[in-house]
């Protein structure tokens, strides 16, 4: 009995040394990102409250606390409590898997990156239950907008998921970034690095494809008629997710926690801070180019995840299959 | 087709481009003024909140003629008047309703004395209605207030009438 | 192993308290939620014996993508509101058919458990070759790429048909609309759009010529 309670306080300890770091760093990439937003439009962001600003994101957290949550009449009370208890949870219990070093990952399991990709194709599931049970005009169409482009761009992921799985043979994350240890794969495979950010993008609902909450047209889309603690619950989900596409993209094509050459002044930084590194730098990118591009029209956005994505993932596909096996470097069954 | 426009739009080179403009554009000065401690310039004939002015002698200019409610056309002066003891014809009352007043100017220039004159101020929400129910002690109070400001900014604007 | 009884019955007793509700609840969107609880509680019973690449295949593809279509449909055709009138309705032809089909899947589940009886002769008899220290992951793949990579190709096939065929019930050709070319639109350069022309002073300059 008394070990069965050391060993669930010790799964919590554990679970919590997860989950707090990203929680706070949730609230420092929401900084983050409206202060790059703001740099490149001349703006200055968010400065004032705490160093820098820094302190903006909790002064937001603990005002949304204090906010009363209003539940619309007509909606589907389970269901609307459930959306964003859903959205943030998933978003939350991703991070188990994803290896910050060697010996630093919360369940080193062999189907990690399967789990990834069922965990945020599960993410749809928030945005389409709050949309739906606002039982409102805007949110729900912008939850079936949501719903049909993420299940469309979660294809092209798989798709290019699988260029990556073809060189490394194994689907745990650590064996991914190990097989990267002489050459990381945003070299091979540049063009699908490219495919996945900006399928990154699509997936988690960021500019040019944040059409789900396109401001213009259908007010907030899916968080219309949400407000107070639950409205945060989404937005921190929606952060969350988008630094773990952040952190998969980075193990993917980054060479998670390896430095980029394995000699004197790289190795000296701790494995941990060349993955944060990592993921801050591919977060820039999220930030930066939420300031440069007009949002994309929904036509444009299926068929560019239809007609150009998945064609040229295929291809791409195709052709690393064959350059393996011709020049015979096609990982071997159980090597790893 | 254009073959140069083709390579183009395949290797994202005008999105390249972007990021790099938006990347530069982050190290160029910011246009943004910090609201409550740094302030942007305003004109000399910025129409802010109402004031009511006195001569240099503490006499106050206003000799109720009631042009400046003949011409309001949001109808928000009222004012009242009598024979003061000395003869002089001076107002009892002078209330301006700030909720109904279009901010136009209109007081300002039919005023024939420069006694009712629109100010530079712009901070003077409230948190309550009837807080915005000026009469005559807080307008001869701001006037008192932004006095020199006032006098300056009439000066400057006198060659353009 | 107390913890691990304890998993499988709570995400078994989920799993079938939630056939159950997706069976009898009102809504068709609560049955539809209810389907997708059961999908990914079966999805972890697949984890809990081991077959983790299953249990992670059940979860992307029926959870990820097939229960959003199935929620897509149901939300988007508003069946919640016929609350189901066949179910309380006297004279219904439903019920017997349902009854009928609701045996003969009683009798295939029959057929499945008591095999599970005779396993020990099913194992030998097939196949098969466990192989403990290669995931399961890795086994899959082996055996549907070597033994049964025919079936396994015809059944892509298969799909491949049916998608076809699907669009092309579902394609009409519509005459006489404007069709948008993205490429024209986007290959449009300054160069090409714009010229800067001097305007004499109160002449004016003629365009499209």
């Amino acid at each position: 009995m008394i070990e069965g309670i050391n060993f669930l306080f010790g799964e919590i300890y554990r679970i919590l040394f997860v989950l707090i770091p990203v929680l706070v760093s949730v609230a420092m990439i929401v900084w983050f990102d409206r202060r790059v937003w703001g740099l490149v439009q001349k703006r200055k962001g968010p400065n004032v409250v705490g160093p820098f600003g820094l302190f903006q994101t909790l002064a937001d957290a603990l005002k949304y606390f204090f906010k009363e949550i209003i539940i619309p009449s007509s909606a589907n009370k389970t269901i609307f409590i459930l959306a964003p208890i859903i959205t943030m949870t998933l978003a939350l219990v991703a991070w188990a898997v994803i290896p910050m070093s060697e010996n630093f990952v919360l369940a080193d399991i062999n189907v990690g990156i399967l789990y990834l990709f069922a965990i945020s194709s599960l993410g749809v599931y928030g945005i389409i239950m709050g949309g739906w049970a606002s039982n409102s005009k805007y949110p729900f169409l912008g939850a079936i907008r949501s719903a049909a482009q993420m299940v469309s761009y979660e294809v092209s992921i798989g798709i290019i998921i699988i260029n990556v799985l073809l060189c490394v043979g194994s689907l745990n994350l650590k064996d991914i970034v190990m097989a990267q240890q002489n050459l990381w794969f945003v070299v091979p495979l540049f063009p699908m690095f490219v495919i996945f950010f900006i399928s990154a993008l699509a997936e988690t609902n960021r500019p040019p494809f944040d059409l789900p909450e396109a401001e213009a047209e259908l007010v907030a889309g899916y968080q219309t008629e949400y407000s107070g603690m639950m409205y945060a619950m989404f937005w921190l989900g929606e952060y969350a997710n988008i630094l773990l596409m952040c952190a998969l993209g980075s193990i993917l094509f980054l060479g998670g926690w390896l430095p980029p050459i394995d000699i004197f002044p790289f190795n000296l930084l701790p494995s941990p801070i060349w993955m944060v590194l990592k993921i801050l730098f591919l977060f820039f990118l999220f930030a930066i180019i939420k300031a440069i591009v007009p949002r994309y029209r929904y036509d444009q956005l299926m068929r560019l995840g239809w007609k150009i994505f998945l064609p040229f993932s295929l291809i791409y596909v195709v052709l690393t299959a064959s350059f393996l096996m011709y020049f015979d470097l096609l990982p071997k069954a159980g090597a790893l | 087709m254009n073959l140069n426009r083709f390579f183009k739009t395949i290797f994202l080179v005008e999105f390249a481009q972007a990021i790099l403009k938006a990347f530069k554009e982050i190290f160029k000065p910011k246009k943004t003024i910090n609201y409550p401690f740094e302030k942007g310039p305003i004109s000399p004939r910025y129409r802010g909140e109402h004031a009511l002015r006195r001569y240099p002698n503490g006499e106050e200019r206003c000799i109720a003629c009631k042009l400046c409610e003949a011409v309001c056309p949001a109808q928000a002066i009222t004012i009242e008047s009598e024979e003061r003891g000395d003869g002089s014809r001076k107002t009892t009352r002078y209330d301006i309703d700030m909720l109904k007043c279009i901010y136009c100017g209109l007081c300002q220039e039919s005023c024939p004395v420069d006694a009712i004159v629109q100010g530079p101020n712009f901070e003077f929400a409230t948190e309550t209605r009837e807080e915005l129910y000026y009469n005559k002690e807080k307008l001869l109070d701001n006037g008192d207030r932004w006095e020199p400001v006032l006098d300056k900014n009439i000066k400057l604007d006198k060659i353009f009438r | 192993m107390y913890t691990h009884a304890f998993f499988f019955y709570f995400f078994s007793f989920i799993a079938i308290f939630s056939a159950l509700m997706v069976i009898t609840s009102r809504s068709t969107i609560n049955s539809v939620f209810f389907l997708i609880l059961d999908f990914i509680s079966v999805g972890c019973l697949f984890i809990m014996v081991g077959a983790e690449f299953l249990g992670m295949i059940l979860l992307i593809v029926y959870v990820g993508a097939v229960a959003v279509l199935f929620l897509f449909v149901v939300m988007m055709l508003n069946v919640a509101e016929q609350k189901q009138s066949w179910f309380m309705g006297k004279k219904s032809t439903h019920i017997p058919i349902g009854l009928l089909f609701s045996v003969l899947i009683f009798l295939e589940l029959l057929v499945v458990v008591g095999g599970w009886k005779y396993k020990e002769n099913l194992m030998t008899s097939s196949t098969l070759n466990m192989d403990k220290k290669i995931s399961n992951t890795h086994e899959i793949g082996s055996v549907m790429y070597t033994d049964y990579v025919l079936y396994f190709q015809i059944s892509g096939i298969i799909l491949l048909l049916s998608m076809i065929g699907a669009i092309i019930l579902t394609y009409r050709k519509r005459e006489n609309i404007k069709r948008q070319s993205y490429f024209n639109q986007i290959s449009r350069e300054r160069s090409s759009a714009v010229e800067i022309k001097e305007v004499s002073f109160d002449k004016g300059v003629k365009i499209d010529d």
